[in-house]
């Protein structure tokens, strides 16, 4: 997939806005828990990847729930 | 990992039953409420391997899961199956190249069903699970030139770059609208939570009933394009708010983004009933109901 939204780790999704144009995903971290990020399609690259806060991303294993 | 839609359907995965994890599906005992009733396994889904993550298509209609079992080609790959009549159809694998040897699941489609994105730890990712664009193409196109006419552009003109174009016409319509909106109140603009009835009005059904979000007066539903539907809000202190309004068909995806203003109930206001059909009143019950909804 284009943009910077892939890394060398974890990277899964299941989250996608109706129009396709902004996904939530988790990424495998440094403790081997997940984070949640946001990512916006920008023509057609995914791009602006935000680590949602420490309010929902806890030292534990997060995923998105719709 | 759970998936709600529209907080009248959820599917949920559990360790247990056939073996592994199943999915189980669970709906509201009171469409009004939120108290769901206890989950049942969906056998039709449910191998004796581990089944899910789900992802359900914004139509309601179309599930897509992820399996170790039925006619995987190795580890999770991705099945889909349509539910007819209450009844899930028979999984059906959704196929190289969405499915490989390796452990492909996460499935996430867009509205209009021309892309779809997946999780997949396949060889030539940057490492671990990585997502995967999908783009459907649709039915199979005819060609557009002649066999000799294809060899002639091979071999002048070799294709260096098998990536996709960006934008893709898909020739299935799915028909499909989103229909969003926000119930605020006139004058302060905060969001008000309110009970809605959409009816369709070429059968006189009431088709969808929920209750707008409390914290942000948000909602959010499917209906079927080519339609003429009526909404009917309530809330307390409020005016009762009816209209009719047209879901266009003809486009694959629809978006209608839509606010409704609710007035505060005082003395000598004034309401326009949008939508109100004339039928005989022959109970005392209907007139009382009718009485119910009219502010004097």
């Amino acid at each position: 997939m284009r943009g910077s939204v892939n890394t060398t780790k974890d990277d899964i999704s299941n989250n996608l806005s109706y129009n396709g144009t902004k996904m939530l995903y988790s990424v495998l971290n440094e403790n081997g828990n997940y984070d949640i990020y946001e990512a916006f399609l920008k023509g057609a690259d995914w791009t602006g990847s935000v680590n949602f806060s420490t309010n929902i991303n806890l030292n534990q294993t997060t995923f998105c729930i719709v | 990992m759970i998936l709600m839609t529209n907080f009248f359907t959820m599917l949920k995965t559990v360790r247990g039953g056939t073996g592994g994890y199943d999915i189980f599906v669970s709906g509201p005992v009171v469409k009004r409420n939120r108290e769901y009733s206890m989950p049942t396994r969906v056998n039709e889904v449910s191998s004796a391997f581990n089944d899910g993550p789900i992802y359900l298509h914004p139509d309601g209609k179309t599930m897509y899961f992820a399996s170790e079992g039925f006619n995987s080609m190795g580890g999770y790959d991705i099945f889909m199956s349509k539910k007819k009549q209450g009844i899930w159809s028979a999984p059906i694998n959704m196929g190289y190249p969405i499915n490989t040897p390796y452990d492909d699941y996460f499935f996430a489609m867009t509205a209009n069903g021309k892309y779809a994105y997946i999780a997949s730890n396949r060889a030539g990712g940057k490492g671990g699970f990585d997502i995967y664009k999908v783009t459907f193409w649709g039915p199979e196109k005819k060609p557009a030139l002649a066999t000799q006419d294809y060899l002639l552009a091979s071999i002048a003109k070799p294709i260096q770059d098998p990536e996709l174009a960006g934008e893709v016409k898909v020739a299935a319509s799915i028909n499909l609208t989103v229909f969003k909106g926000i119930t605020i109140d006139n004058l302060t603009r905060k969001p008000v939570e309110a009970m809605i009835d959409i009816t369709d009005n070429a059968t006189g059904k009431v088709i969808e009933t929920f209750t707008t979000n409390s914290a942000t007066g948000k909602f959010l539903i499917s209906l079927n394009a080519g339609g003429n539907y009526g909404i009917a809000v309530r809330a307390d202190g409020y005016l009762f708010h009816s209209e009719n309004f047209d879901i266009p068909s003809g486009a694959d995806y629809n978006m209608v983004n839509k606010t409704i203003e609710l007035k505060n109930i005082k003395c000598g206001s004034k309401i326009a009933l949008r939508n109100v059909f004339l039928i005989p009143v022959n109970r005392q019950s209907d007139l009382n109901l009718i009485l119910n909804w009219t502010v004097w």
